[in-house]
C-alpha cells in the first residue's frame, strides 16, 4: 500500500455528511423545481437557482474531499479494507443510479399517455446534468455516512 | 473472509497484543502495511481480515494466528489469571 495518500481536502464527517446533504436534496430540488417550473412561477427561479449553485458547490467540496479522491483512488494505495469499502460503495452507487433511472423510465410510460409533466429539451439537460454530477459524487457521499469516527 | 466494514464474526486479542508490546495502532499499521484506521476497525470488531493480513499480524507478534484470531469469544484474562480453587487442579 502506497501511503502517500495526500488528498487536496479533508473535511470533517460531519461536515461532508451535512455538504452531502446539500447535494442530495438542494441540488435535485433546484434542477427539477426549475425544470418543472421554468419561467412561469417568477418568485420561485431565484430560489431554485439559489438551490443549483448551493448544491453545485457542496459537490465541489466533495469532489475534492478525502473520501472521493479515496473512492477513486488506485488499488496500490488503499488497504484492502479501503478497497472493500470503495467496491461496496461503487456498488451501492451503481443500484441508485440504475434505480433511479429506471424509476424515471417508468414515470415517462404513463406520462406519455395521461399527459403528466415530462421535461422540455432545456429541462431534460438540466435534470441530466445534476443527475451526472450527483452520480460522480456518490460513491464519496456513500463512504462518508459509512465511515465511522476513529476512537480509541 | 473480507467483511465490507459490517461487525466481523471473527474474535480478536489485537489490541491486548499491541498494547502489551508497546505498538501504537500507526506503528502497528505501517508493520503491516495497512492505514491506521484499519487496525482500529480490527480491534473494534468491526471488520474482519484476509486471511493474509490475519497471517502478517500473527507474525508481527510471534504467535500462531489462532492466539490473534479466533471464531468464538476469547475468555476474559481476568477470569485466566485468577488463581483456580483447589479442588478443580
Amino acid at each position: 500500500m502506497d501511503t502517500a495518500f495526500n488528498p487536496p481536502l479533508r473535511l470533517k464527517l460531519r461536515t461532508a455528511r451535512a455538504l452531502s446533504l446539500l447535494v442530495l436534496v438542494a441540488m435535485p430540488a433546484g434542477y427539477l423545481g426549475g425544470a418543472i417550473w421554468p419561467e412561469r412561477l417568477d418568485w420561485a427561479w431565484p430560489v431554485f437557482a439559489m438551490m443549483r449553485l448551493i448544491g453545485l458547490f457542496a459537490a465541489v467540496f466533495l469532489f475534492v474531499d478525502i473520501r472521493n479522491q479515496r473512492a477513486n483512488a488506485p488499488d496500490a494505495m488503499l488497504d484492502e479494507r479501503e478497497r472493500a469499502e470503495r467496491d461496496s460503495a461503487f456498488r451501492a452507487s451503481h443500484y441508485g443510479i440504475v434505480g433511479a433511472l429506471f424509476l424515471a423510465f417508468l414515470y415517462t410510460i404513463p406520462a406519455q399517455r395521461l399527459g403528466w409533466w415530462l421535461p422540455d429539451g432545456e429541462g431534460a439537460i438540466d435534470l441530466l446534468s445534476a443527475f451526472g454530477i450527483i452520480s460522480l459524487g456518490l460513491p464519496g457521499i456513500i463512504l462518508a455516512w459509512r465511515e465511522r469516527p476513529d476512537v480509541d | 473472509m473480507v467483511n465490507d466494514n459490517q461487525s466481523s464474526g471473527l474474535h480478536n486479542r489485537l489490541a491486548l497484543f499491541r498494547v502489551e508490546r508497546g505498538l501504537s495502532r500507526a506503528a502497528l499499521a505501517e508493520l503491516v502495511a495497512v492505514n491506521p484506521q484499519t487496525i482500529g476497525f480490527l480491534e473494534r470488531g468491526h471488520y474482519g481480515p484476509s486471511l493474509e493480513l490475519g497471517l502478517k499480524l500473527a507474525a508481527v507478534f510471534g504467535v500462531p494466528v489462532e492466539t490473534l484470531f479466533s471464531l468464538t469469544p476469547f475468555a476474559p484474562l481476568a477470569s485466566q489469571l485468577a488463581p483456580q480453587p483447589a479442588g478443580d487442579a
